[in-house]
């Protein structure tokens, strides 16, 4: 089956011939079905105008969840050379630092059989959740600018968290390239309450239990077994991230001309890396990434907190270990080989993870033989992945793959088809409970609205981009 | 949801789109807040009595357009009040003044059904019709 204006490469892999404008090729990493929707939602012209970029290197590509984003699509990956390309804040998008952090247990599942509805209950009012929704912690401008600068590594130093939290986490939960002084006061405004908090839309803290190990190697070095208890936080860098994402885009938006960058979509806005521009937003996205991970880290020392309590089990028991952070909505200055050289690259993610291989310098040592764990989150109702990096990443995507599994209906239609139904009660007789601020957030965040995470994963793993390691299912899902 | 009958949604996999219509561009300024925090509520946002002045600028309609409603997104997550009518908005040189009507969400009780974390550049379009003026905006949630 052709795909219209896509090259079949192989079974998985579509070329976008490079055309008029465009400095690189693109690729999007598909099935035949997937790419066919990337068509339909004009995803793939997305692929087409980021290579229009200056100081693409190799190829604009996209990931197997593909869908139309804000400049970049969802699922998109870019390199940038780090000298003469630019940076794009549509490259990254609003939510600065978007991601997932997955926590093993020592509890099988029957240890908390008929207490699910109770650690959901207590979770729900533990970690605050909803729209505009105000923390536990209220900062004081100095501790706002240490969270800023510091990231995981405050909350932990602050009681928010164990040491050994911070090797497990990407970027050891921290940018040192992070500068606070370039965020604007409103950001700083948005971000000094909101430190330890859920949001909304498709954010979630959910319960679940490893169902089935692909990979016992893997598996093993990971900390998962099957019958495992293990939690999962999917949340970003909230009002203070989307801030600093809108006064750059404007800033870069007014900056484009003066570089020369003539651009096929206003929301490509961009600049030189080593421009003024750019050093500002990228000290800025650091810092804003510096907040999520110190968010994520504090949700999961509360997480902690409420399992004791309400299990009544000490931390020997319980022995909540953090697998992985992994972020999904970043860019990052990285060293990757390209046609035999070593370059120095800024490689945008937006809704796509970074998938390091095996050897690779920047993982903890527990990780270094097997490669990076990825966090590959699916919708409430079904389940959630864990892979691993590989060196074929490495090769081909910069060492990205999928982030998730993408949405296939709109909020509006997905609101129509869940109408005068109980999605609540639908996942509870699937053994689902769920517990969420809003009812519309239920509709929004059906199944149904999204597509099937296996068939995403299905590409990423037969491309060689990541390995399946294990399949998560929920038990217990909090929302916003 | 009964919309106003000067703007519509129209379909978009991951966020939301509306076209808004007003006779005259100081109008539609008005009516896309209008129908943005329709969207943000489920329902028309209440007039409220908390008077205050907007000032944006931006580099041209449609800059200006995603400066206004982001900086009235801004005033409802770090005020908690919803300025959802104007009761003077003047178009200026470089941006335009509005003397904006809110009423605080914790007050009047009212509920978020949809987070809207900014108006983007995506597809921005604002434009002369036969009727008065048209835009064409998308929200990331």
């Amino acid at each position: 089956m052709a795909v219209e204006g896509l090259k079949k490469l192989d079974d998985y892999r579509f070329l976008i011939p490079r055309e008029k404008g465009m400095r690189a090729e693109g690729l999007i990493y598909a099935s035949e079905k997937l790419a066919a929707a990337a068509v339909r939602d004009n995803s793939h012209q997305q692929v087409r105008n980021v290579a229009h970029l200056p100081g693409i290197v190799g190829r604009s590509m996209a990931m197997p969840d593909i869908h139309w984003g804000y400049g970049f699509p969802i699922g998109g990956v870019a390199a940038m050379d780090a000298e003469s390309g630019v940076i794009s804040p549509g490259g990254v998008g609003y939510d600065i630092n978007c991601g997932v952090r997955l926590a093993s247990t020592a509890l099988e599942a029957h240890a908390v059989s008929g207490r699910i509805e109770d650690l959901a209950g207590a979770l729900f009012s533990e970690i605050p959740s909803g729209v505009g929704s105000k923390g536990r912690l209220r900062l004081s401008r100095k501790q706002e600018r240490a969270v800023l600068t510091r990231g995981a590594a405050w909350a932990v130093e602050n009681g928010y968290g164990e040491s050994e939290d911070i090797e497990r986490t990407e970027n050891r939960g921290c940018m040192t390239e992070a500068d606070p002084d370039r965020l604007s006061e409103r950001a700083m405004e948005r971000g000094f309450d909101q430190v330890g908090t859920l949001g909304s839309g498709n954010h979630f803290l959910e319960i679940g239990v490893v169902e089935q190990v692909f990979d016992p190697e893997r598996a093993e070095a990971f900390g998962l077994w099957e019958g495992q208890i293990t939690v999962m936080i999917h949340s970003g860098s909230r009002g203070l991230g989307y801030q600093v994402c809108d006064d750059n885009l404007r800033a870069m938006g007014q900056a484009v001309s003066r570089y020369g960058i003539s651009l096929p979509d206003r929301q490509l806005a961009c600049a030189p890396f080593r421009s003024e521009e750019g050093r500002a937003y990228f000290g800025a996205m650091a810092a804003a990434a510096n907040y999520a991970w110190a968010n994520r880290q504090a949700m999961m020392h509360w997480t902690r907190q409420t399992f004791y309590r309400v299990l009544g089990l000490s931390p020997r028991e319980l022995r909540m270990r953090l697998v992985y952070d992994v972020c999904h909505n970043i860019a990052k200055v990285e060293k990757h080989r390209v046609e035999g050289r070593t370059r120095s690259l800024v490689v945008h993610r937006k809704g796509a993870t970074r998938a390091f291989g095996p050897g690779h310098p920047d993982l903890p040592e527990a990780y270094r033989a097997t490669g990076q764990p990825v966090l590959i989150p699916g919708d409430m109702g079904r389940y959630s992945y864990v892979l691993a990096g590989t060196e074929r990443a490495m090769e081909e995507t910069f060492g990205s793959t999928c982030h998730g599994a993408g949405r296939v209906l709109s909020r509006k239609a997905a609101t129509k088809a869940g109408k005068g139904r109980r999605i609540d009660q639908e996942l509870r007789s699937r053994g689902i409970v769920v517990v969420s601020r809003g009812k519309r957030t239920l509709y929004e965040e059906m199944s149904e609205a999204y597509k099937d995470v296996a068939e995403v994963v299905d590409v990423v793993h037969n491309a060689g981009l990541s390995v399946r390691v294990a399949k998560l299912r929920p038990l217990a899902v909090v929302k916003g | 949801m009964k919309r106003p009958a000067f703007y519509r949604t129209f379909e978009h996999t991951a966020d939301l789109g509306i076209e808004v219509d007003a006779a005259t561009e100081a109008e539609l300024y008005a009516n896309a807040a209008s129908a943005m925090f329709t969207e943000m509520l489920g329902a028309p946002p209440p007039r409220g009595d908390r008077e205050l002045v907007v000032r944006v600028e931006g580099r041209d309609r449609e800059d200006l357009m995603v400066r206004w409603l982001n900086e009235l997104l801004y005033l409802a997550e770090s005020r908690g009040v919803i300025f959802g009518h104007c009761r003077d908005l003047e178009l200026e040189e470089a941006g335009l003044r509005a003397v904006c009507l809110g009423i605080g969400l914790e007050e009047a009780a009212l509920e978020i059904a949809t987070e809207i974390k900014a108006a983007t550049y995506h597809q921005i379009e604002v434009s002369r019709t036969d009727r008065g003026f048209r835009a064409r905006i998308v929200f990331d949630l």
